[in-house]
């Protein structure tokens, strides 16, 4: 059983273009260029697992920048971090609550990706406003 | 009229003052970073407004909700709980605890501003009813 893929891009095109004005296009699987921030939240309830989003760190502090209307220079790592932690955290809810409306879940508190885990391929990458593939997701459903 | 705002995340804390700001109405913006803190800056400044996430460390939004409107100075402060939490049940548990909106992210600032607005006219409305002619 896997969330479609539809279901993702649609739950994330929602948050990138309603808190982050920006436009993301599906690209397929495959690596994100490091370095990167990562962040994960566990899930549990209708069903358990994990979701995982990570992007490159020049579109993480592009990012934060946008969230909080303030320049790129103005954004401290810890900012951008913060940024992808919370990001992911909204994009878990919400892929989860597209894709089982009827479901209730617990999310975790999201957390940092350890440098591993920011390695290998992603089964989604997306391009930002058109540029190359910058943004990762999975998620991961249990048993 | 002051508004506290509870999420521990800073970035979002940081999204959320800056929207409220944009209405131009001269809020008092408050922070805290969970229940616990929100609870303790709440008894201090008597809030007009409580707006908070549920998913947070410590203690989270739903005992925050569920402490505020147990609180005989607190008990009355409308709460919008702002959450990424999209389960089926959770907005009428939270609505049934005491908050009077629940809103799931992402939220545009729009939204945001236009539940804010009916929040105060339903404030205002109240004092004018309950204020002696």
């Amino acid at each position: 059983m896997n969330v479609p893929t539809e279901i993702l891009c649609s739950a994330l095109e929602e948050i990138l273009e309603t808190m982050y004005f920006c436009e993301a296009t599906w690209a397929g699987p495959g690596r994100i260029v490091l370095p990167a921030i990562g962040a994960a939240v566990t899930f549990s309830g209708t069903c358990c697992g994990e979701f995982r989003i990570l992007a490159t760190s020049p579109l993480a502090t592009k990012l934060a920048a946008d969230f909080i209307v303030a320049e790129t220079s103005e954004i401290a790592e810890s900012l951008a971090r913060a940024t992808i932690l919370e990001f992911a955290n909204v994009a878990c809810g919400a892929t989860l609550g597209a894709w089982n409306p009827d479901g209730d879940f617990d999310l975790s508190v999201p957390r940092l990706l350890c440098e591993n885990e920011l390695r290998g391929g992603w089964p989604h990458r997306f391009s930002i406003d058109g540029g190359p593939e910058e943004l990762g997701a999975a998620v991961e459903l249990r048993a | 009229m002051g508004v506290l705002i509870v999420d521990d995340s800073p970035v979002m804390r940081r999204y959320i003052a800056r929207t409220l700001g944009m209405t131009g109405i001269g809020l008092r913006i408050h922070e805290a970073a969970n229940g616990l803190e929100a609870m303790k800056t709440a008894v201090e400044i008597l809030p007009d407004l409580i707006i908070t996430d549920l998913n947070m460390p410590g203690m989270t939004g739903e005992e925050l909700v569920a402490r505020v409107a147990a609180d005989p100075c607190l008990g009355r402060t409308p709460i919008l709980v702002l959450s990424s939490d999209r389960s089926a049940a959770r907005p009428g548990e939270l609505l049934h605890a005491g908050a009077v909106a629940y809103l799931t992210k992402p939220v545009s600032p729009e939204a945001l501003r236009h539940q804010l607005m009916h929040i105060m006219a339903q404030r205002v409305s109240l004092h004018e009813t309950e204020s002696p002619a």
